[in-house]
């Protein structure tokens, strides 16, 4: 009874103990928040670049904040990313081009949250006046596309793959970077098949290989014309190459792409400057190596057969 | 007619081991690089996994054809003598150049101490320590990086993809020349029945039989 007494102490004592500890990192905790000015998840502003004007700082609480990731989607179901990664914006063509505050393209009513409804929408049309004559090619393309003729059609704008906030030339744009507008979608928000990328591409002999070192629109895209706008036409995954020589070839289909393989600048090459540039097992062929390496073995064949039969005859002719 | 014991067993199952996989590995290389041209695999895949798969047993083939060489001392045959530097290298050159169309009799004959002329010594010593490391090595390491297990730089896999192809070149042309010169021996076919049952009939000069018959390390 004693003994039961004891350890009904000990373990009152126990709670106890733990209580007050709760207690005093209740108290702690609390006048650590009591002491932050800032209540929201806004990243300290020596964590932006310096590049950004102050002007951009009121909406960096929500807008740059990885934490928040503000997004909607419009009545015709295309995604708004209302996220922007800070580095990547101030690196974006249109940084760099000086537009750089958010009200160069963001007219109307920013100023309480939730933003008003009926602020108009950013068109690139805005700024690139001979839009429809600069990109036709592409609208085109785009047009063709499994993205515009197939189930998805009507959700895709430029913006969709390529954000405003973030976008540089295509020849400035790692492997990584170009297929991180395609991954975004197709491993998240349009996934029918619910099954990973690598999953999906199980039937190719080196898939992790190939979908971390080659832009996919290598494979699903096909090259045709003399521009590049059939880049912008990606085929449904029916028509993407599937065939090992289409690129590990001598006529490989990677030169009429513009060349990143390894995250370096990205330029189109000729097939000289692409077998000076990369190493692709059969599409990186050097055409003089090769001839010289055949010769050699054929003129090992031919200088062997001649011996050959020279013995053959000489040794005919001291029999007879 | 003498008989002379000149490949033991081991040295005749590794020879014919290597034979094979040196054939496979021309073909799927071939394959492999000229993969549209020349696909006789059936299929680009198919011609990569013969290649990795009969590399690794050439490979392994090899190392232990040190292990019996360097045993067995059976090596020694490979060493160079200084009769076989520049004098021994001539007369057999000249051989191969002239005798051997005047019915000329082999100037090196094999005996106890003598498997190889030297032209053969040098050969197979420059393809046992030079051509076949280098392979090796830079296949081993093509296949790691392929295979992901460490980041590649597409200047690694050129200069390796570039030299691999290059010995593959002069390992191709070795292999040419040496099926045909085997067929110098006293007929056509004396030396390639020889690489079957370890005996040689002596050719040449009448050298003493071989008393070491048993020399196998198995």
């Amino acid at each position: 009874m004693a003994l039961l007494a004891s350890r009904q102490v000990k373990a009152g004592k126990a709670v106890a103990a733990l209580g007050f500890l709760m207690l005093l990192g209740g108290i702690g905790s609390g006048a650590v928040l009591l002491n932050t000015d800032d209540v929201g998840h806004s990243p300290p502003p020596e964590d932006l670049p310096a590049a950004l004007p102050e002007s951009v700082l009121s909406c960096a609480a929500c807008h740059l904040n990885p934490g928040l990731q503000p997004s909607y989607r419009d009545e015709a179901g295309r995604l708004h990313q209302g996220y922007i990664d800070a580095d990547a914006y101030v690196g974006s063509i249109h940084f760099r081009r000086d537009m750089r505050e958010c009200t160069d393209c963001h007219d109307g009513d920013y100023s309480r949250f939730p933003h008003p409804k009926g602020n108009p929408e950013p068109s690139c049309h805005d700024c690139h006046e001979n839009f429809e004559e600069e990109y036709s090619d592409i609208q085109v393309a785009v047009a063709a596309s499994v993205h515009k003729s197939g189930g998805a059609a009507g959700a895709f704008d430029c913006a969709t793959c390529h954000s405003p906030h973030t976008m540089v030339p295509a020849r400035e744009m790692t492997v990584r970077e170009k297929n991180a507008g395609c991954v975004e979608c197709h491993e998240k928000r349009y996934n029918p098949t619910g099954l990973t990328l690598e999953q999906r591409h199980a039937w190719h002999p080196q898939a992790a290989l190939h979908l971390e070192r080659v832009a996919c629109i290598a494979c699903h895209t096909q090259p045709s014309g003399t521009d590049f706008s059939f880049r912008h036409n990606i085929r449904p995954s029916s028509e993407a190459t599937s065939d090992c020589y289409a690129c590990h070839s001598a006529d490989t289909k990677m030169a009429a792409y513009e060349g990143s393989f390894f995250g370096g600048r990205p330029q189109v090459y000729t097939r000289t400057q692409l077998v000076r540039a990369y190493y692709m097992s059969g599409g990186t062929r050097s055409a003089s190596m090769d001839r010289l390496g055949l010769a050699l073995l054929l003129l090992v064949v031919l200088g062997t057969a001649t011996h050959g039969a020279l013995r053959f005859v000489l040794r005919r002719r001291r029999r007879a | 007619m003498n008989r002379i014991y000149l490949a033991t067993r081991s040295e005749r199952a590794g020879h014919w081991i290597n034979a094979v996989g040196f054939v496979l590995l021309v073909l799927s290389g071939f394959n492999i690089h000229f993969a549209r041209e020349f696909n006789v695999f059936g299929t680009f895949n198919a011609a990569v996994a013969v290649h990795n798969m009969v590399g690794i047993a050439v490979t392994m083939n090899y190392i232990l054809w040190w292990f019996y060489s360097v045993g067995s001392r059976r090596i020694r045959f490979y060493m160079p003598d200084r009769d076989d530097l520049a004098p021994g290298l001539i007369r057999q050159a000249r051989f191969y150049l002239l005798g051997i169309f005047q019915g000329a009799a082999h100037p090196f004959a094999e005996g106890e101490a003598r498997k190889f002329n030297p032209l053969q010594k040098w050969t197979y010593l420059g393809v046992m320590v030079v051509l076949f490391p280098i392979q090796i090595v830079t296949g081993l390491w093509l296949f790691y990086l392929i295979r992901g297990w460490q980041d590649a730089t597409s200047a690694q896999l050129r200069i390796l993809g570039v030299t691999h192809n290059m010995f593959a070149i002069m390992l191709t042309a070795f292999l040419l020349g040496h099926i045909y010169l085997a067929t110098t021996g006293e007929t056509p076919w004396a030396h390639f029945k020889m690489m079957f049952t370890g005996y040689s009939h002596a050719h040449g000069e009448v050298v003493p039989v071989d008393e070491g018959v048993s020399d196998e390390m198995a």
